[in-house]
C-alpha cells in the first residue's frame, strides 16, 4: 500500500529552532490543471511528474518563475511571518506538518494588513546586545507583537487553538488512501532482507 | 553499462544554488547519482555524457529527505532505468515525510526498484569487486555511512532530531583517490563516525556538509580530511545564508592554513565542477560557466580549477557575513 499524499495544494513546513522552511505542494493534478489553463509551462509536468514542492524562498521561486512561469500570490516573508505567528504561544506546532493553503494565506493577508498599520520601530532601543541581527530581530519582534494584537489576526489564530494540530482546521487536508511512513519503512526493509 | 567509459573516473558536482547534485561516471561507464535536483540541468548533462532516456543509472543515492536533495529524483525514475536506490531511514516518531518524498517512495515501490535504507555502514562496488577470479583491490567502491539508529533515537529523545541528521555521508574510493560527499551532515553525525574512527583518513576531494553551515563544517574535521579540493555547493544569497559566518571563516582559514595547493570552491561562483581521476592516481578539477541554476553545462568549455582560476572570494564573503551581524564602528 502506498504512503499517503495530500490530494490538494497544501503548505508543508519544517520548523526547528532558528530554521524555518515552507513549501507549497502542488500535486500532479494541480500542475496539469495549471498547464491546461496556460498558467504553467508544460515542461513542468516532465520535470516534476510526481508533483512540485516549491520552497517559499526568493531565489528558488525566481528559478521556478523563469523555467515554468510559476507565480505565487504571497511573498515568502509574508508566509514565514504567518507560520511564525502560528508557532507562538503555548500550543506550539509540531516540528513538521501540513497547513491548509487557504487558511495560511488568509492569516498572511491579515497580518500584512495589520503590519501596515504598525508604526516603524524607530531608533530608540533599550539596552541590548549590539549585534546587527539582534537589533533587526528586536524590531521585527516588536512589529509582530503589534500585528498579533490586531482583532482579525487574533481571531484567525484562535481558530481551534485548544486542539492539537492534526485535529485543527489548519491541518484538515484531503489525503489519498495509504499507510503511515513507519509501516511502509518496516515493510520495505523486510522485503529487502528476504 | 551506462555509457562508454574512458577508463577515468569523472565526478560532476552541479551548480544548483543551495542544493546538491553529483553525477559519478565510473571508469567502465557506470553512472551513479548522489542527490538529484534541477532536472532542467541534470537531464542535458546525462545526455551529453552519452546516457539517453531509458539508459541505466546503476545507483541513485538520496542522502536525506530534504527537497533540495531529491527534487529531480522523480524525473530520473520516469526517464531512466534506475537499478537501485539508497535512501536514509525515515521511521522516526515525527514521520518526517513530505508529500514529494512520499510520492518518491511510492514510485520506487511501484517500479519494484531494490531500495536500501542506510543506518550504519554499507559498501557498493558499482562495477564489481572481482577481477580474474579474485578480489580486485583496485576496484572502485562507494561507502555509505548512514545515521546510526542510536544517534537518531538519542536526538529524538532530546527533541533535537531534524531531517539533516538523517544524512548519509558517502565516500567514493578508487585506488589512491577518494572523495567524501558529506550531504547535510551535522556536527552530531560527524561525531558518531569520529567515535568509530571511520572518517579519519584524508581524502583528495571533499563536498562539504550542509552547504557550508557552521554546524556541518568544523575546522578540525576539515583539517583532518585535508582535501586538496573542497567544494561548497551553495548560493550565499539564498534565504538560509549559507555558508554562514562560521562556515565562511573556516573556509577562509583552510585556504590560508590548509594544504598549500588547496582550492576551496563555491559552486555559485565557479559553476559546475568536474573532478577527473586516472588509474595512475592523478586528479584535477575543471569548472564550467553555468552560474545560473537555470542554465545548462557546456562540457566543451572547461576551465582548469586552481587557486589562481578559482573565482571564489572567501575573504569577501567573510566580510559580508561579519558586516551582516555586527554594525560598522
Amino acid at each position: 500500500m502506498p504512503l499517503q499524499v495530500p490530494l490538494e495544494p497544501v503548505y508543508v513546513y519544517e520548523a526547528t529552532p532558528g530554521w524555518r522552511t515552507i513549501y507549497l505542494w502542488l500535486p500532479p493534478s494541480e500542475l496539469k490543471r495549471q498547464v491546461e489553463a496556460g498558467a504553467l509551462e508544460a515542461s513542468v509536468l516532465g520535470d516534476y511528474p510526481g508533483g512540485l514542492e516549491a520552497e517559499m524562498e526568493r531565489s528558488k521561486l525566481e528559478d521556478y518563475a523563469q523555467l515554468y512561469g510559476l507565480r505565487v500570490q504571497h511573498t515568502p516573508e509574508q508566509l514565514h511571518r504567518a507560520l511564525a505567528a502560528l508557532q507562538r504561544g503555548e500550543r506550539r506546532l509540531p516540528q513538521f506538518g501540513y497547513l491548509r493553503r487557504d487558511l495560511l494565506e488568509e492569516l498572511a493577508e491579515a497580518m500584512e494588513h495589520a503590519l501596515r498599520e504598525v508604526p516603524p520601530a524607530g531608533r530608540a532601543l533599550p539596552e541590548m546586545p549590539r549585534r546587527r541581527m539582534d537589533v533587526a530581530r528586536y524590531r521585527e519582534g516588536r512589529r509582530m507583537r503589534a500585528a498579533l494584537a490586531d482583532p482579525k489576526v487574533a481571531r484567525l489564530l484562535a481558530r481551534d487553538a485548544d486542539r492539537p494540530l492534526p485535529e485543527r482546521a489548519w491541518a484538515r487536508v484531503r489525503m489519498s488512501d495509504g499507510e503511515r511512513p513507519a509501516a511502509a519503512f518496516a515493510r520495505m526493509t523486510a522485503r529487502r532482507r528476504r | 553499462m551506462s555509457v562508454a567509459g574512458d577508463g577515468d573516473l569523472h565526478i560532476y558536482v552541479l551548480a544548483v544554488r543551495q542544493a546538491d547534485t553529483a553525477v559519478v561516471v565510473a571508469p567502465g561507464g557506470t553512472i551513479m547519482v548522489i542527490d538529484a535536483v534541477k532536472p532542467n540541468k541534470l537531464r542535458p548533462l546525462l545526455q551529453d555524457l552519452g546516457l539517453p532516456p531509458g539508459g541505466h543509472i546503476e545507483e541513485l543515492v538520496i542522502t536525506h529527505p530534504h527537497y533540495d536533495h531529491y527534487s529531480a529524483a522523480g524525473s530520473l525514475l520516469a526517464d531512466y532505468t534506475v537499478d537501485s536506490v539508497t535512501l536514509a531511514p525515515f521511521w522516526n516518531a515525527h514521520s518526517l515525510v513530505s508529500p514529494s518524498y512520499a510520492t518518491l517512495v511510492n514510485t520506487i515501490e511501484a517500479q519494484d526498484i531494490p531500495v536500501r535504507f542506510v543506518a550504519g555502514y554499507q559498501r557498493i562496488y558499482p562495477e564489481g569487486a572481482v577481477a580474474a577470479g579474485a578480489i580486485d583491490p583496485s576496484a572502485l567502491y562507494l561507502e555509505l555511512l548512514g545515521p546510526p539508529n542510536r544517534l537518531t533515537s538519542d536526538l529524538e529523545d532530546a527533541s533535537m532530531l531534524d531531517i539533516n541528521h538523517l544524512s548519509i555521508i558517502s565516500r567514493l574510493t578508487w585506488g589512491s583517490f577518494s572523495m567524501v560527499f558529506a550531504a547535510d551532515a551535522q556536527m552530531e553525525n560527524w561525531a558518531a563516525y569520529d567515535a568509530e574512527g571511520m572518517l579519519n583518513t584524508p581524502c583528495r576531494v571533499l563536498k562539504t556538509a550542509h552547504h557550508g553551515s557552521g554546524n556541518g563544517t568544523q575546522w578540525e574535521r576539515l583539517n583532518r580530511l585535508s582535501a586538496r579540493y573542497v567544494l561548497v555547493s551553495s548560493d550565499p544569497t539564498a534565504q538560509h545564508h549559507l555558508p554562514d559566518l562560521v562556515g565562511a571563516a573556516t573556509f577562509a582559514k583552510y585556504e590560508q592554513d590548509g594544504p598549500s595547493n588547496a582550492v576551496v570552491a563555491l559552486t555559485s561562483a565557479t559553476g559546475t565542477i568536474e573532478i577527473r581521476a586516472d588509474t595512475a592516481g592523478h586528479y584535477e578539477a575543471t569548472r564550467f560557466g553555468d552560474l545560473a541554476a537555470t542554465s545548462t553545462i557546456d562540457l566543451a568549455s572547461p576551465i582548469t580549477l586552481t587557486r589562481s582560476t578559482n573565482p571564489t572570494d572567501w575573504q569577501e564573503l567573510l566580510r559580508d557575513r561579519v558586516d551582516a551581524m555586527y554594525p560598522s564602528p
